[in-house]
Formats: C-alpha cells, structure tokens, sequence
C-alpha cells in the first residue's frame, strides 16, 4: 500500500528540516518547536 | 516539561491568594540570582508560570504589579516570560489584551463540549463551559498566544467520540494539549485502572489518526508522536528520558534556593538535596544525586515489549520518577506504551510501508 499524505507529518519534516539548516543542536530543535507551539508545556498545572 | 525547562531557573507560585505581593519579593531574591548565575552562567532565563487553584482570582493588578516588581527586582540579562495556567472563566477583554501587552502565555483548561466538561462548573453548579469558550474567542481576537489544554478521562472517552472531539477542538480554532489524568489531586478517586489507560490509549489513537488524515489546529502530543515514531527522534520529556535522575547536573530551584530532584518534588524532603547558598559547588548535589540514582528503583515492568523502550526513544525508567512516587507506576507511561505500539503499526500500513 502506498504511503499516504499528512499535512501533520509534512509539517514536522519541514520543520526539522529547517532547524537542522540552522545548525542547532538537537536541544534547541526541541526548545524551539516547544516554543513555537507556544503551550503552556507543564501538564501538570491542569491537574493540582 | 521538557528537560529544557529543567534548564532553567524554575519558580512555582502557586500560593499567590494573598492580598500583597510578599510571596512574589522572596522569590526575587538577588542572591539567588547570584548564586544560581554563578554555577549556571547557561541560566539566563526566569520563567514564571502561574497556576492554583485559580491564578486569575488574584486579579489583573496583582499581575500589573507583578510585572512591575520583575522588571525592577530581576536583572536585566535574565530573561523573564510569564505563563498561566487558567479555568478561562475571568478572562474578559482587558484581561486579554493585558496578556498581549506583556507577551503572557496563556494556558486555559477545557475538556470538550459541554456534555464532556461537565466537571467544570461554578461553585452553583452551573456550568462554565459557555464562559470558558467566549473567553477563548476574546484571546484569539487580542492575538494572545495560548492553547487549550483538555484533561482526558475514563468518562471522556465514554461520552463523546474522537471525531467530535477532535472536529469540536478544530472548529473552536485554538491549539491543544491533551492530558491523561493522574488519579492524584483534583483527579483522587477517579478509577485508574489498566482497562481505563487501554481505553485513553484507543481513544487518542482514534484523534491521532484524524489528526494525521486532517490537521486543523496543532496537537503537541501528537506532534511529538510524529517525531517519535515518524521522524525517529528522541522524545524531549524528562518523563521519558529520566533525565531527572540520570543526568548529574540538572535539578529544580525552589524559591528559597533548595535544591530537588525535579521542581516537581519540592517540598518532599527525600528528594531535597540542600540548599544553594550553603555550598560551594554543585557537585556535592550531584553526589547526593548519583547515591539516590544508585539505590533507586524504577518500575521498568511496562517498558517490557513498548514500542519506545524497543526503539530507545525513551530512557527506559519506567515514566515519571514523580509519578511512581505517588503511585508505582506511571498511569500516562501504560498509555503511551499502547497508543505507540497503535501508532508504530498504521505508521508502517499506511505512511511508511
């Protein structure tokens, strides 16, 4: 079966791609598509 | 979190219910600043995330204040952002468009339609749900940078769909997280047992499906999925990786300057270290961390045949250190080991055969 379309695959090889031309480290690839999400990124403040 | 926020100076301040801002000055303590700079010239960043209860019963001025008392009080070349965790119920158009001004990162707590959120509700009972969804609307307008952060529980995924969870999240337009609710605090008393994970496990593989055949809104969840099981990397949370424990020079700050384990375990004493003012280097925390990482014992019993553990996208430790503190085990752990074994074979039927 051939492989399917997904913009939300697309999306993150686009952006891996462009991070790893900007020669970050791997560290920094994260923090910044954390960032980019822009989500309050500790779950557990919904929680206690 | 991410082992990047561990990076950083990290101040919990939860208990801001006071009618003045004294537990926000013991925070800023230049001292601290000093020290932490001293051992950590990579710290250059204060991140302040604000949460309770119900951080916004406070009122908008006690943030105006605060806001004035950081750029007083903090160094200049320490970068300070704030964020909020919030039930969205007293956001109203000056809230929002303080938010914008001062670049707050706003995380409000929603769990679906109505018929869904239905835990949350005023103290008459009434519910938020119309409120909560109005005051979201007035973020997106202001242009305020947040997400909707939705509690998964063994009750949501008896009550509504993944395609009317997902096209509801869709059409309200605004990012998303999804959580797995921890049967400790709010969730105490809610059944947490294995047939519930499989549950959440099948039902976030349903959403992540749809998300993949139709992305509207972006899911960090799913998106680390992506890059887990898709693009081979490592996932970045400490739960994962337990970088908490293994990695010798990370730990979290209190205000005061004690020294944890994680942020997470402040106020356990069994996992406090010191204090950072009464040391001359780091290093006596790192061996106090290497002893307690030698005699610890994580419960690695789910790790056995997970598609992460197999693919070394994790560390293998069995989940958060926190949660099989409190519990044993990591409940979100047993629901990523299935919703990853899901996702590791449609990946190979239908992406990448």
């Amino acid at each position: 079966m051939g492989a399917k379309e997904s913009k939300a695959i697309r999306d993150r090889v686009e952006n891996y791609n462009k991070v790893r031309e900007l020669g970050l480290t791997k560290d920094e690839v994260y923090y910044n598509l954390l960032r980019k999400n822009a989500h309050a990124e500790d779950e557990y403040a919904d929680k206690y | 979190m991410t082992e990047e926020t561990l990076n950083k100076i990290f101040v919990s301040t939860a208990d801001i219910f006071s009618d003045n801002l004294n537990n926000l000055k013991d925070t800023l303590p230049s001292d601290y600043f000093n020290n932490v700079k001293k051992y950590h010239p990579r710290y250059l960043s204060l991140e302040y995330t604000w949460h309770g209860g119900e951080p916004l019963l406070a009122g908008q001025e006690f943030y105006a204040r605060a806001i004035e008392m950081q750029s007083c009080l903090i160094p200049k070349e320490i970068h300070t952002s704030n964020k909020i965790q919030t039930n969205g119920t007293l956001i109203n158009k000056s809230v929002a468009n303080f938010f914008k001004k001062n670049n707050f990162v706003v995380g409000v707590s929603l769990d679906g339609p109505e018929y869904v959120n239905k835990n949350r509700v005023y103290r008459n009972k009434k519910s938020s749900f119309a409120d909560v969804v109005a005051n979201i609307k007035l973020l997106q307008k202001a242009e305020v940078t947040h997400g909707v952060l939705a509690t998964i529980t063994p009750d949501t995924v008896k009550n509504i769909t993944p395609a009317e969870f997902m096209s509801f999240f869709g059409e309200l337009g605004s990012n998303l997280q999804v959580n797995v609710f921890y049967p400790v605090g709010r969730g105490l008393g809610l059944s947490c047992k294995k047939s519930d994970s499989q549950e959440i496990a099948k039902f976030l593989f349903d959403c992540f499906k749809i998300y993949l055949e139709n992305k509207t809104i972006t899911i960090k969840d799913f998106d680390s999925y992506i890059d887990a099981l898709f693009l081979n990397q490592k996932l970045p949370y400490c739960r994962y990786t337990g970088s908490c424990i293994t990695k010798e020079n990370m730990f979290g700050f209190d205000y005061n300057g004690d020294v944890y384990l994680c942020n997470r375990f402040i106020g356990l004493d069994k996992y406090k270290f010191g204090n950072i003012n009464e040391v001359q280097s780091l290093n006596e925390f790192s061996d106090k961390k290497q002893k307690l990482y030698k005699n610890y014992k994580p419960n690695k019993k789910n790790c056995i045949s997970c598609q992460m553990a197999k693919n070394e996208i994790c560390g293998q430790m069995g989940g958060c250190i926190f949660a099989q503190e409190l519990l044993g085990y990591d409940p979100l752990c047993l629901v990523t080991k299935q919703l990853s074994q899901n996702i590791a074979q449609y990946k190979k039927e239908y992406y990448m055969p």
